[in-house]
């Protein structure tokens, strides 16, 4: 899928690195470097999702984000920043940021976070908050589980891993995001917790013998099959 | 204490002098008086009539300003003729001592004149030393009074500078202790009183000061050299995985995933070394909320139970006592972390890791043990350092893994310890409750 990227970033080097990076994975980036003519560009066009620098001169980050969400502009907003300020990711996020990474980024990790960002816009789920995705419904409210019409017990963690992997079926949720959205964390433990959960959630899914429902993407994350 | 004795010894003596000097000088007054009596009653070289001289004597005798003088004349024979007073003793001619021993009807304390004068007569004239009955005991309090109470001002003076001392020494050595402890921020309180202790004290503050400045420019450059080299890591990461998807061959598909999995090491590490600065900054204290230890140990299990029964290990919980504090929710969560996948990656397969949580009056406790090889006495101070890892230690790791647990402690004012659980390794990290 190609996005219409904004990419608002005062530091040259850096947005150049980034418009190659958005470039590469197919998306259409449009580069400005503050604030007051992001929003003027936002004005003109039709973005799907815009990388937002925290710090920038003019008009700054979250000052812009407030101006945006006070204007009811509800456009995906996917915030930079430097390393550990655990205080500006929570100002980022308040002011009405959808997701929050730490500078450098993996161009992966941030393709997958943008993906993630336009299709939580595009949820396609019933009114009680059910989520389809291939032959599995998911009942977010009743914690219940069914492939192909059949019930699937799942323990908590198991339910939440796959609740998650439904809202963004058809994308690639790396192990950060996963750990992020499924345990809260904000750190990363070292050892395999998002594999094992994944290959509990598979035992559970492929145990009357129908076909794994997840992907693998070696390297960068999973992905539900849509 | 040598400076305590002579102090003593000599205030001992100047008392010694002083009360013998007096006395000296009581005894000459009182020596000239009874002289100038007895003159006054037979002058010298004078030839007297002895009824007249008789009634000298009993006229002195019965005097009333003069009572404390006795008189008696005695005949050739020793037979005593006139006088207010008897003495048993015959004393020696000229001045000497009289005192209750001479059974002299009230008198204490005294001297005495015998004078040989013409006629055969013998004139004795007594005078009393002490003004008042009893006044030798009461020179004594007085000296002992007089001289103890300066004896023990000088104690108590020196009591109280002791003391003073001490005390500024103690919160020195306070401080001190504080900043091994790790608390940089710690300074000497000053009293403002422009003392010599102040001004040592501001001395060491002041090189504090420095040494502060000199440990945050050292670390400011290793987090920038961990900041800087993060980003051509995560390009050089990026550039890897472009070539591991298009990877023509096998081999190469496996090289590179290693290759891939040794920049994800290098960015994990530079990761918890920037993690680690920013739990030193201090900064997450302000977002310091109520956190249940317990609920919290109970949620890691239950999350890492299964990641060690696929590292065929078993972890469970030994101990949940209620404990809430205020801290980070996340950093807690880590610190528990760290220390379970520490005591599996760091044991055989088999072994057990079990998690306690303990609540003391004023702290609560996290123990993590485990029934590995455990880490010898003298390698725990080196497990503790960042990169610190041990000689023989082939698991994989970073090394910054113990270092994080003990920041996050310190963040919450605790305290991280090694000790031995014959057999295996036991973590303690002792947390305040506030």
């Amino acid at each position: 899928m190609a996005f219409n990227v904004l990419v608002v970033e005062d530091d040259r080097d850096l947005a150049d690195t980034l418009v190659a990076q958005m470039q590469d994975f197919g998306h259409h980036p449009t580069w400005v470097d503050d604030g007051r003519k992001a929003l003027t560009a936002i004005g003109q066009e039709a973005f799907d999702v815009v990388i937002l620098d925290r710090v920038m001169p003019v008009l700054d980050g979250v000052a812009m984000l407030h101006q945006l969400r006070a204007a009811n502009v509800n456009l995906p907003i996917l915030m930079l920043t430097a390393f550990g300020k655990a205080s500006q990711k929570v100002e980022g996020l308040e002011a009405g940021a959808d997701d929050y990474v730490v500078k450098p980024v993996d161009p992966i990790e941030l393709n997958a976070r943008l993906h993630a960002l336009v299709r939580a816009r595009q949820w396609s789920r019933d009114d009680d908050g059910t989520l389809h995705a291939g032959d599995l419904v998911i009942s977010p409210l009743t914690h219940r589980t069914w492939r192909d019409g059949r019930p699937v017990d799942l323990p908590r963690t198991e339910f939440r891993l796959l609740t998650e992997l439904a809202r963004n079926a058809g994308a690639v949720l790396t192990r950060p995001m996963l750990l992020e959205k499924v345990w809260n964390y904000d750190f990363e433990p070292t050892t395999n917790v998002v594999d094992t959960y994944i290959k509990r959630l598979r035992k559970k899914l492929t145990e009357d013998g129908s076909e794994d429902p997840i992907v693998t993407l070696r390297g960068v994350g999973y992905m539900l099959k849509a | 204490m040598v400076f305590l004795a002579l102090f003593l010894l000599a205030t001992i003596l100047t008392g010694i002098a002083t009360y013998s000097a007096s006395l000296d000088t009581i005894r000459e007054i009182v020596d000239q008086r009874v002289t100038r009596i007895s003159l006054a009653l037979a002058p010298a070289e004078r030839e007297f009539e002895r009824s007249p001289l008789i009634e000298r004597v009993e006229t002195l005798g019965k005097q009333r300003d003069t009572g404390d003088i006795g008189v008696v004349l005695l005949d050739p024979s020793g037979r005593q003729v006139a006088g207010n007073m008897h003495i048993p003793r015959l004393l020696p001619p000229g001045l000497s001592t009289v005192d209750v021993r001479d059974n002299i009807k009230g008198l204490t304390k005294g001297r005495a004149l015998v004078r040989a004068i013409p006629g055969g007569f013998k004139l004795i004239v007594t005078a009393e030393t002490e003004p008042f009955d009893n006044y030798e005991h009461a020179r004594r309090r007085i000296y002992i009074i007089g001289f103890g109470s300066i004896i023990a001002v000088v104690l108590g003076g020196l009591l109280l500078f002791s003391r003073l001392i001490s005390h500024r020494i103690t919160q020195m050595r306070r401080t001190v202790d504080a900043i091994v402890e790790g608390d940089m921020n710690l300074r000497i309180p000053l009293t403002g009183d422009g003392s010599e202790f102040d001004e040592q004290a501001e001395a060491f503050n002041h090189m504090l000061d420095r040494i502060q400045g000199l440990m945050a420019e050292i670390q400011n450059v290793s987090n920038d050299i961990s900041h800087e080299l993060r980003t051509p890591l995560a390009r050089l990461r990026g550039k890897l995985f472009r070539l591991s998807s298009h990877a023509e061959s096998e081999t190469q598909q496996i090289d590179l995933g290693s290759a891939l999995e040794d920049a994800d090491e290098l960015l994990a590490m530079f990761t918890a070394m920037l993690r680690i600065a920013e739990i030193e900054s201090g900064e997450r204290r302000g977002g310091f909320a109520s956190v249940a230890l317990d609920g919290l140990a109970s949620e890691m299990v239950a999350m890492l139970e299964p990641v060690a029964a696929d590292q065929d290990r078993r972890l469970l919980i030994a101990a949940c006592a209620q404990a809430t504090l205020r801290g980070d929710r996340q950093l807690l969560m880590q610190l528990l972390v760290n220390l379970v996948e520490n005591a599996l990656r760091h044991t055989p397969a088999g072994s057990t890791v079990s998690v306690s949580i303990l609540e003391g009056k004023d702290h609560a406790e996290i123990i993590v043990s485990d029934d590995g090889p455990g880490i010898p006495a003298e390698e725990r101070a080196m497990a503790l350092r960042r990169f610190g890892r041990l000689k023989r230690n082939a698991a994989p790791g970073h090394g910054l893994g113990l270092p994080l647990v003990d920041a996050i402690a310190r963040l919450h004012g605790g305290l991280m310890r090694l000790e031995d659980a014959a057999p295996g390794l036991r973590v303690r990290v002792w947390l305040p409750l506030l």
